[in-house]
């Protein structure tokens, strides 16, 4: 079987400073995540890192991150991968019943406690029989079908089964794989990622910190209630109350639990807005170990750009990819409308048009029928810094975002901003509620796929150069505030500096001390 | 009936290797084994006393019909007697439980034929005794019929199953998603739009926009996910009925009508569904007789589209008949029996 390719490391030898856990990005497949844990280990060249990275079994995939130096290892952790040769036979060690409980305690409701009990638990049977063997024996056989009846007692067994063994053979992997040393455990998200963090801060004692770019308890839930690939084994109608656990139900609470174990067990929970709070919250994240760290952007490199000469034809440009969550149409459809009031209006769609050809397609027809030729451009990937000095009003139509770094380019250009209420863009065109004094806006958020509003937005900035001026200044000011690469480095530095300082001895036995009293 | 005594089910269970898993069956009493169950035997001395008594008092009638100077009224208040005395050999002093049948059928044909009923029913007793079915036998087998008692439990186990997954139409109420929307919890509405992706239907875009706009950024960015999902799927929806061409028909174009009007459809997917509905319209409905055909068969919906699609095409004839077709079937017989005798005349 084909290993996933590890890039070329130096050896580890007495652990590293932080290690970061990652579910199924990086340094496989780039992205958000994976780009950002790039910027995160570059951006502290003092500090030495190790990486777990979680995949669901090997594959053959190329790296797309050279490591940088201070990578000291990179492991991989499968967690469909659990589980010795299958056994014929095997008796229940004294006091199973326990070990069953203690699982549909923990993969029903979770919990800091709940996590330590299983612990305890498990290493009990772990001295009477290896899990990987009781994993694929007997007892597990019984501790299925005791683990079905408390939980999904209506369902169908044979998908509980399957299911079952999915979510216990991640579970025990994350518990069973070595530990790397080190003085921070880093996770990315909850999931078994956040599940790995909270084990090895009950089990070493150090420091467990959480940062979440999306929530994604909260992307796995929706993911779940609109997956076709869950069987519906109890007809509910379209009841929303009805109390029987069916498969989805289970999947849900289960990735519930391993968040609320995550977020009760971390040191510090940290996001990229204040919005992204809430669903942490409510999940036990405790008030204050939440923190914001939002992405930050060099300054630098848009300092030298100017604004668009007086007299110039009035811009709006998308900077996006051209699919379906971006939500291209409606910016058709408002420079539709925007183009009655503004004949000369260009407006410009900057991004790969490749990834969904058939939308582009689309998208291209309904150019067409509009009769809008001369009025949308898609120009393909562009280097954006080419563009930003020829646009007036910069526009996100996005359905869902984090925190989209075109907002921040905008900003640091002094581009007003119009986006649709996603993410993290309305806090950081309008300001946060806390901030002192009041930049003032920076553009406008519309409802999502509202062109009217969009086209309202757009075109009193195109045809107000006084209002736009302002705006555009007044993002720039947020931008250079709070959204800079150094703040970002900054805050990481000293989180990571104190959370090492406050690393304790390891625990022999008992709960490590939570983290907020 | 097999040897073991048991009917279908059982044999069928026991070929599988159910057996030992069968224990609570219901038992068919071994009826033509074992000689004869208490219960008949009561009843077939009930019946021998009663209709010898018939023979006996049958006489006398006859006596009093023939004999010299007799009256017919004194033979028919003979026969009430005689009568009377039958009705109590054969329903006195019996269970209420019991089948009461032969007695009912013996009285009745001594009641009727008199003298001749009587010796018929005397000539019928030996066969009482061997008919295969005695009440008890009955009992249970309409017992069994009507699902009473104990099932056997692969029978137990299959009809909880069963229970537990069936929808509950007692408990649970379906939802207005849109209420649900706008005040449920978190956990509501977030299964509501759950549901909404799984079975959309474009009655649900108004709830579906309304979460768009929620203030809350959980719900918002679900929406937002529900949306790009549903837009997907109409897209692959509104090209299959399209692709379908004429073979959509009346159904496909109603279809098209709905998803053209679905503000979750974009502008230029909508503009092809009118167009669509409009082109399996103008053939389905090309003939005036097509149109009160599909008229009478269309549901309320397609009534209307059908109606829609005349007026706006100018076929204000055939709008007539429609209309006329359709007040007919709404007012029942008594408007179709006036239409029919005002044109008689004609």
């Amino acid at each position: 079987m084909t290993r996933l390719a590890a890039p070329a490391l130096r050896p580890e030898t007495a652990g590293s400073d932080v290690c970061i856990i990652v579910e199924g990005c990086y340094p496989y497949v780039p992205g958000g995540v994976s780009a950002w844990i790039d910027w995160l280990m570059r951006s502290q060249p003092a500090t030495s890192f190790t990486i777990v990275a979680l995949w669901p079994r090997p594959a053959n995939l190329p790296s797309r991150y050279a490591a940088p130096t201070n990578l000291v290892a990179l492991h991989h952790l499968y967690l469909q991968e659990f589980g010795a040769a299958p056994q014929s036979s095997g008796q229940a060690p004294a006091g199973f019943e326990r070990l069953g409980e203690a699982l549909t305690g923990f993969m029903t409701k979770g919990g800091r406690t709940a996590l330590f009990e299983i612990i305890d638990e498990l290493a009990r049977v772990r001295g009477k029989m290896p899990l990987d063997r009781l994993f694929n024996s007997p007892i597990a056989w019984q501790l299925v079908q005791d683990m079905y009846r408390r939980e999904m007692p209506n369902g169908s067994f044979l998908h509980y089964f399957w299911a079952w063994r999915a979510l216990l053979g991640g579970l025990l992997s994350v518990l069973e794989f070595p530990l790397p040393k080190a003085n921070v455990y880093h996770t990315i998200s909850t999931g078994y990622a956040g599940l790995f963090a909270a084990r090895a801060r009950l089990e070493t004692g150090r420091p467990a910190l959480l940062t979440e770019h999306g929530i994604y308890t909260n992307e796995r839930r929706i993911e779940l209630l609109m997956a076709d690939w869950v069987a519906d084994t109890i007809d509910k109608g379209h009841a929303l109350d009805d109390p029987r656990i069916d498969l989805r139900d289970m999947w849900i609470r289960a990735f519930e639990a391993y968040a609320r174990t995550c977020y009760e067990t971390a040191t510090e929970v940290v996001t990229l807005y204040r919005d992204n709070q809430q669903p942490q919250r409510l999940l036990g994240a405790g008030e204050r170990k939440l923190k914001v760290i939002a992405n930050g952007i060099d300054l630098a490199r848009f300092s030298s750009i100017e604004a668009p000469p007086a007299g110039a034809r009035p811009t709006m440009a998308l900077i996006g990819r051209v699919v379906p969550i971006k939500d291209v149409k409606t910016f058709i459809e408002a420079a539709n409308l925007l183009k009655q009031r503004l004949p000369e209006l260009r407006a410009w769609v900057m991004g790969p048009t490749d990834e969904d050809a058939e939308y582009y397609g689309e998208c291209v027809a309904l150019v067409t029928e509009l009769g809008l030729e001369d009025t949308v451009l898609f120009t393909g990937p562009v280097n954006v810094l080419d563009y930003l000095g020829q646009i007036h009003v910069m526009v996100l139509t996005s359905l869902s975002e984090s925190q989209p770094l075109v907002v921040l380019e905008a900003g640091a250009t002094g581009i007003p901003f119009v986006s649709t209420d996603v993410g993290s863009c309305r806090e950081i065109i309008e300001g946060p509620e806390t901030e002192s004094p009041h930049l003032g806006p920076g553009g406008y958020i519309t409802h999502l796929a509202a062109a009217d509003e969009l086209a309202d937005a757009a075109g009193d900035l195109l045809t107000n150069p006084v209002r736009r001026r302002a705006y555009g200044e007044a993002l720039r000011a947020r931008v250079a505030t709070y959204y800079t690469d150094e703040k970002a480095t900054t805050a990481y530095r000293d989180l990571y500096a104190r959370l090492s300082a406050e690393a304790s001895a390891p625990l022999s036995a008992g709960l490590p001390p939570a983290a907020e009293s | 009936m097999p040897a073991n005594g048991r009917l279908g089910p059982s044999g069928q269970a026991k070929r599988i290797g159910l057996k030992s898993v069968l224990p609570q069956e219901i038992p068919h009493p071994p009826a033509a084994t074992t000689g004869k169950p208490p219960g008949r035997l009561a009843f077939a001395r009930n019946e021998a006393l009663a209709a010898i008594a018939a023979v006996a008092g049958e006489a006398v009638v006859v006596l009093q019909a023939f004999a010299p100077g007799a009256s017919m009224v004194s033979a028919v208040s003979v026969h009430v007697v005689v009568m009377l005395i039958v009705a109590c050999l054969l329903f006195w002093n019996r269970q209420p439980s019991e089948d009461r049948t032969i007695s009912a059928t013996i009285w009745i044909v001594i009641a009727v034929a008199g003298p001749a009923g009587a010796i018929a029913s005397l000539a019928m007793l030996p066969f009482i005794g061997r008919t295969g079915a005695g009440p008890e036998v009955l009992k249970a087998w309409y017992a069994r019929l009507a699902g009473a008692g104990h099932s056997d439990p692969a029978t137990h186990m299959y009809g909880s199953v069963l229970a537990g997954r069936v929808v509950r139409l007692d408990d649970t109420m379906t939802a207005d998603f849109a209420e649900v929307i706008s005040s449920g919890t978190l956990a509501e509405r977030q299964a509501a739009l759950g549901l909404m992706a799984r079975k959309f239907h474009t009655d649900y875009a108004p709830a579906l926009e309304m979460a768009l706009r929620s203030p809350e950024p959980v719900v918002r960015v679900q929406a937002a996910a529900v949306v790009a999902r549903v837009r997907a799927g109409l897209k692959v929806r509104i090209k299959a009925l399209l692709g379908e061409a004429n073979g959509a028909g009346l159904a496909g174009a109603g279809e098209l009508t709905r998803l053209a009007d679905c503000s979750l459809v974009d502008r230029a997917d909508r503009d092809r569904c009118r167009r669509g509905a409009g082109d399996v319209l103008s053939i389905v409905l090309a003939s005036p007789e097509d149109v009160a055909l599909e008229a009478t068969s269309a549901g309320g919906e397609t009534a209307h589209l059908i109606e829609r699609f005349l007026l706006s095409s100018g076929r204000l004839k055939d709008f007539r008949v429609s209309r006329r077709i359709h007040d007919l079937i709404s007012g029942g017989h008594y408007r179709v029996r006036r239409a029919r005798a005002r044109q008689e005349p004609v």
